[in-house]
């Protein structure tokens, strides 16, 4: 472009006096001669306007599906972001797990014997809803951990949702393969025990770090397991009585001691 | 001042700086909006339109791809923006593909400044509008046939007319 | 009149040590800077009005009322900002994402005003050109701005500091001191520092611990009157603190 418009095109432009041919001529040349944009008028109130506008709108957070989900389903708006941002609810979270428990639970349909196949899974779905809440919650060595138990919206509060929700969440992950894949009548046997190892966790973790008290928990739960399947009576793992007394101890272990780390979150 | 070059700005973009965008957007908000406007003569919705504009640069600058000017890149954009909203005030449906430029389109791009002015003045106003919006905007049949509110037939057989029109006047 | 931090004979106790020894200690409206080496027990101190722990004995007043009560440590709590001495951060969101989350956990309800007081802190901060960036790639005096702007969102009465000017540069701390400066128009801030001329240029009081005691509280012209002639003098303020220091060490 070897022609540049004169002061007075550019002026007529911008009053809108120019001819249209000749503007849409000038608006091409605009394109690829920055010297003449710079050479246009512009109102700087507008431009600063303009732009703080647009700065909020790029500092807006954008709420994620679960979060709009959750709004939907009148949850607040707080207790809805908070919820959807805990790190159980992350994507790869979500699907690595359901990816475990799908290949489990079809192991089970494929293998013949009942006991043996049931295994797997049942040694898995119980450990996915602990798993989640580990992974919920930061160390007690973090600083974040301290700055949410103060906050008038964590604390307790925050502790108690995020656990109903990733219970929740881990619950129905496993749900769906269990009734897909296993025999109708054990397809929710791991229901109890998925309970019972959550709340021992959430138990232990009033005296212990979370992530060490889940891996605990995790750990006698397999040794459980093999116990059972080692000493030959793989059913009995299936009666519900001590899973319910246990969730009930639990229960009441994890409700005493919330007194003290609401009061005292770094003890 | 030190002003930086457009693709070191959206290099910034990329990196999330703030200043980068304020940069840019100080720099091609002003020629943009009144090109947009002599497209609509709504400012509200051209201001949306600019708004939307820098949204998307924000959000995914690395579609420049580097072919031509990042003033034409962002002219894209704000145009297409233009439309969507054009659209959603007159319920249009979504729109096809691209179609990409004629050989006489892309020749009458690479004409000179000066050249293409008396070309141009030598056609009628119908005729130029559509040009203005096929040409030089860059919009698909279907695209300008939104913008100037009229059918995408009648934008083609307008195209057809000028073309012979500019054809003969640069010729 | 009552003062925002009434600390009356408090001790904290643990199985190996005692980490603050009978305080008493009143504090009102303004800066507060509590200075002395380390292990003289200020981060506990500082837990302690943060509501983060609780005292062995003794009893604390925080804004006029008293902690061990529920419902009263809640209400101190929604009026509370702690920026620990810990950045060790392990989060995956943006300096903008950890402002908006923090201000979730306190309850600033979204729109105008929880944007507007995001707004306030990233400028008090100079956060902008971090803002969209992950808070682990940052350099380690920005996280620490970061954890300072958290606390002072939603304009709290009670501020707690600890260690606020480390990892700074003499620019940043220039523009912390001023920025505290007029946050203590409406609010107590209580910091804790290992670095005496940063604290002194900062605080309106300030407060020597050493192994967990009090050993001085008053202004900073009430401190300089502690230098002796004898030793250096470098500055009066840091030789009145030596002399505080050293004497309680021997004594």
């Amino acid at each position: 472009m070897s022609q540049h418009p004169n002061q007075q095109a550019i002026a007529d432009y911008q009053s809108g006096a120019l001819a249209e041919a000749d503007s849409l001529a000038l608006e091409g040349h605009l394109e690829e001669c920055r010297p003449c944009r710079r050479r246009l008028t512009h109102d700087p109130a507008w431009v600063e306007a303009s732009w703080n506008q647009l700065r909020s709108a790029i500092r807006q957070p954008r709420a994620s599906w679960l979060q709009r989900s959750l709004s939907a389903l009148r949850v607040p708006d707080a207790t809805a972001y908070l919820i959807a941002t805990s790190p159980a609810f992350r994507p790869a979270w979500i699907l690595s797990v359901s990816i475990v428990l799908v290949a489990t639970a079809a192991a089970g349909s494929v293998v013949t014997t009942q006991s043996i196949g049931l295994l797997p899974f049942l040694a898995v779905a119980p450990l996915v809803p602990i798993l989640g809440v580990a992974v919920s919650y930061a160390s007690r060595r973090d600083p974040i951990y301290v700055i949410t138990m103060l906050a008038p919206n964590g604390g307790l509060k925050l502790l108690l949702q995020r656990t109903l929700a990733v219970t929740a969440l881990s619950l129905l992950l496993a749900v769906v393969p269990g009734i897909v894949f296993m025999p109708a009548d054990v397809s929710l046997a791991w229901l109890l025990p998925a309970i019972a190892t959550t709340s021992c966790t959430l138990a232990l973790g009033t005296v212990l770090a979370l992530p060490i008290a889940a891996t605990i928990v995790g750990t006698g739960w397999l040794l459980l397991l093999g116990m059972a399947t080692v000493w030959a009576t793989p059913n009995r793992i299936l009666d519900p009585i001590p899973y319910l007394l246990v969730v009930v101890v639990a229960i009441v272990i994890f409700t005493a001691a919330q007194q003290r780390r609401t009061r005292e979150p770094l003890r | 001042m030190d002003e930086q070059r457009d693709i070191e700005l959206l290099d910034g973009i990329a990196a999330r700086d703030e200043d980068a965008l304020r940069q840019l957007h100080a720099a091609h908000s002003p020629w943009l909006r009144r090109r947009l406007w002599r497209r609509w003569s709504d400012l509200d919705v051209v201001d949306q339109a600019i708004q939307d504009t820098f949204m998307t640069v924000w959000r995914r600058p690395d579609r420049y791809r580097g072919e031509g000017e990042v003033a034409a890149w962002l002219w894209g954009i704000a145009v297409r923006r233009l439309i969507d909203l054009i659209r959603r005030q007159r319920r249009q449906p979504a729109l096809g593909l691209r179609n990409s430029p004629s050989a006489e389109e892309e020749a009458l791009l690479d004409v000179g400044y000066g050249d293409l002015a008396g070309a141009l003045g030598q056609l009628p106003p119908d005729l130029l509008e559509v040009v203005r919006a096929t040409v030089l905007d860059g919009l698909t049949t279907r695209e300008a046939a939104d913008l100037l509110g009229i059918p995408q037939g009648t934008v083609k057989t307008r195209m057809l007319r000028a073309r012979v029109l500019l054809k003969e006047a640069l010729v | 009149m009552t003062q925002t931090v009434q600390i009356d004979d408090v001790t904290k106790r643990y199985r190996h040590r005692t980490a603050v020894d009978t305080m008493t200690l009143h504090l009102d409206r303004g800066v507060t800077g509590i200075v002395g080496p380390n292990e003289a027990g200020k981060t506990t101190l500082l837990q302690l009005v943060a509501t983060a722990i609780t005292p062995t004995t003794g009893s604390l007043r925080l804004l006029a009322r008293n902690p061990d009560r529920p419902a009263q440590l809640g209400e101190i709590r929604s009026q509370l900002g702690y920026a620990p001495a810990d950045i060790e951060i392990v989060t995956r969101f943006t300096v903008l994402e950890f402002l908006h989350h923090i201000a979730a956990l306190k309850g600033l309800a979204t729109g105008v005003h929880r944007n507007d007081e995001i707004e306030m802190v990233v400028s008090a901060m100079n956060l902008e050109s971090s803002l969209h960036r992950p808070m682990s790639r940052l350099s380690p005096g920005t996280v620490r701005r970061t954890l300072i702007g958290q606390a002072l969102l939603g304009k709290p009465s009670l501020i707690v500091l600890d260690e606020p000017f480390s990892d700074l540069d003499p620019q940043e701390r220039r523009a912390l001191r001023s920025t505290l400066a007029s946050h203590s128009l409406w609010s107590t801030i209580v910091l804790a520092a290992h670095e005496l001329s940063d604290t002194v240029a900062a605080a309106d009081t300030i407060a020597i611990m050493n192994d967990g005691r009090l050993l001085f509280h008053g202004s900073p012209d009430q401190l300089s009157t502690h230098a002796s002639p004898n030793i250096d003098t470098a500055s009066p303020i840091e030789t009145a603190y030596l002399n505080i220091i050293h004497g309680d060490q021997v004594g």
